[in-house]
């Protein structure tokens, strides 16, 4: 169905690609949300990434493959999001991210913190590769050619994020502090 | 507290919060956009089986048709119908040279070809991104890259072998950062553009080898175009910063066989 929604909107077809963009959005802001940290910026590179997709979307030639080609349009619209406005600087305080409904019991409020400001000073770059693994669940090879970079640098980048957060939790489980259910 | 427990576990609780619904407003801004901005226009792509085998028939049918002509005129002992009719003169840039002064005299570079009526006009409003195309797996390898003037607009060209990467031309403002190392460079010409090639490198890690060997930084002294200087190429994301003269309008499009990314400055 998604295929024939983006066969007919590479035709111009407005309604369709309305009803595709309905279909993919929620999706994309989840991604873009994890990647930026922040609602608004994440909602204006979903919203980039969707004006880019229609107008790039003849260049689309296996119509199976749009929401892996979307992806990719959207960590490069974070990207330049993150470029613009870098508000989650690790020298300015940062706004806890709306945690919604999916808030999970086991994250105590320090880790968490921990976490949150560890993921704040990691590059767009390296916060997509997580999000694309830990979140949507793909294997790695499945984030490099998503987000259109050598496997290596995939490993890479998983490699030195994920250190970087462990080494924020090891952190955190030296300091003496309560531990506080959130 | 003790030891994190399992912190790949925790990453993944830590991602699943948060935001997941996309608000109306923005499928509303969205469609509102879309009623008026147009699709690009694709030509190709030429690896298309289908696209392959018409190309090449037309081809020969017009090399065909081309010999039969000049046959026909060489045997009649005059000159060809309608003058010199179109040559390799006819159809040449005025100017391609990368070099640091002015080029004095026309070039015959035939991928730096003045404009073919088929680009899009040329915007104001920025950014100008481009999505990648042809290459899912490996960062494209840059196999030229080349500055031109033309009547009207000068002209940078990026070429690759296999597809052409994701781009974003956006206006910069200073400090101007070098990828990766973070220091700060200057840029001659106002304003200064920052190119964003991802998805590229001029290195092939995979063969050890640059096929792209040429200058990296441009003053050609151009109507246009100040200074075109690389400021990165790290990560599979290849960085320019672009100073011009005054600046005016851009444009950016893609050219096939072979893949090339064209920037437009207007005069």
């Amino acid at each position: 169905m998604q295929a024939a929604l983006v066969d007919r909107a590479k035709q111009g077809d407005k309604e369709a690609f309305d009803a595709l963009a309905r279909m993919v959005g929620d999706r994309c802001m989840a991604i873009a949300c994890r990647i930026l940290r922040d609602t608004d910026l994440a909602e204006d590179a979903v919203q980039s990434a969707l004006i880019t997709a229609w107008r790039e979307l003849r260049s689309l030639r296996n119509s199976d493959r749009f929401e892996p080609w979307l992806h990719r349009i959207l960590a490069n619209a974070c990207y330049a999001e993150a470029r613009h406005r870098r508000r989650w600087s690790s020298a300015i305080g940062v706004l806890p991210v709306e945690l919604g409904a999916s808030r999970d019991e086991t994250l105590t409020v320090d880790i968490r913190d921990q976490l949150e400001r560890a993921f704040r000073r990691l590059t767009a770059e390296q916060r997509a590769v997580l999000v694309f693994h830990f979140y949507v669940g793909l294997p790695v090879p499945e984030v490099a050619d998503r987000l259109g970079i050598p496997l290596g640098t995939a490993k890479s980048r998983i490699h030195h994020a994920t250190s970087a957060l462990r080494a924020s939790l090891e952190a955190d489980a030296r300091t003496p502090s309560q531990e506080r259910t959130a | 507290m003790t030891a994190p427990r399992d912190p790949d576990r925790l990453i993944r609780a830590f991602l699943a919060e948060g935001q997941t619904d996309l608000p109306d407003r923005v499928y509303d801004e969205v469609r509102s956009d879309i009623e008026h901005t147009g699709q690009r226009t694709v030509f190709g792509p030429w690896r298309n089986s289908f696209v392959n085998r018409f190309v090449a028939v037309a081809a020969v049918a017009a090399v065909v048709v081309l010999a039969v002509v000049i046959g026909l005129q060489l045997g009649a002992g005059g000159p060809l119908v309608g003058g010199p009719g179109p040559s390799a003169s006819a159809s040449a840039p005025a100017s391609v040279e990368p070099s640091a002064e002015p080029s004095t005299e026309p070039s015959v570079e035939p991928s730096v070809e003045p404009s073919t009526g088929v680009e899009p006009p040329f915007t104001c409003d920025l950014p100008i991104t481009l999505v990648a195309a042809g290459s899912d797996f490996h960062p494209l390898i840059t196999q030229d890259i080349r500055v031109g003037t033309h009547d009207g607009y000068d002209r940078i060209v990026f070429e690759y072998d296999g597809g052409t990467p994701f781009l974003e031309l956006d206006l910069a403002r200073p400090p101007y950062i070098q990828d990766p190392s973070g220091l700060p460079q200057t840029v001659a010409g106002s304003p200064v553009y920052r190119i964003t090639l991802t998805g590229a490198t001029k290195y092939d890690t995979e063969t050890g080898e640059q096929p792209y060997q040429g200058p990296t930084n441009f003053e050609p002294g151009y109507a246009q175009i100040v200074q075109f200087v690389e400021f990165g190429d790290f990560e599979a994301t290849h960085n320019w910063y672009l100073g011009v003269n005054g600046g005016d309008c851009l444009r950016a499009f893609t050219l096939l066989d072979p893949h090339r990314l064209v920037i437009d400055i207007q005069h």
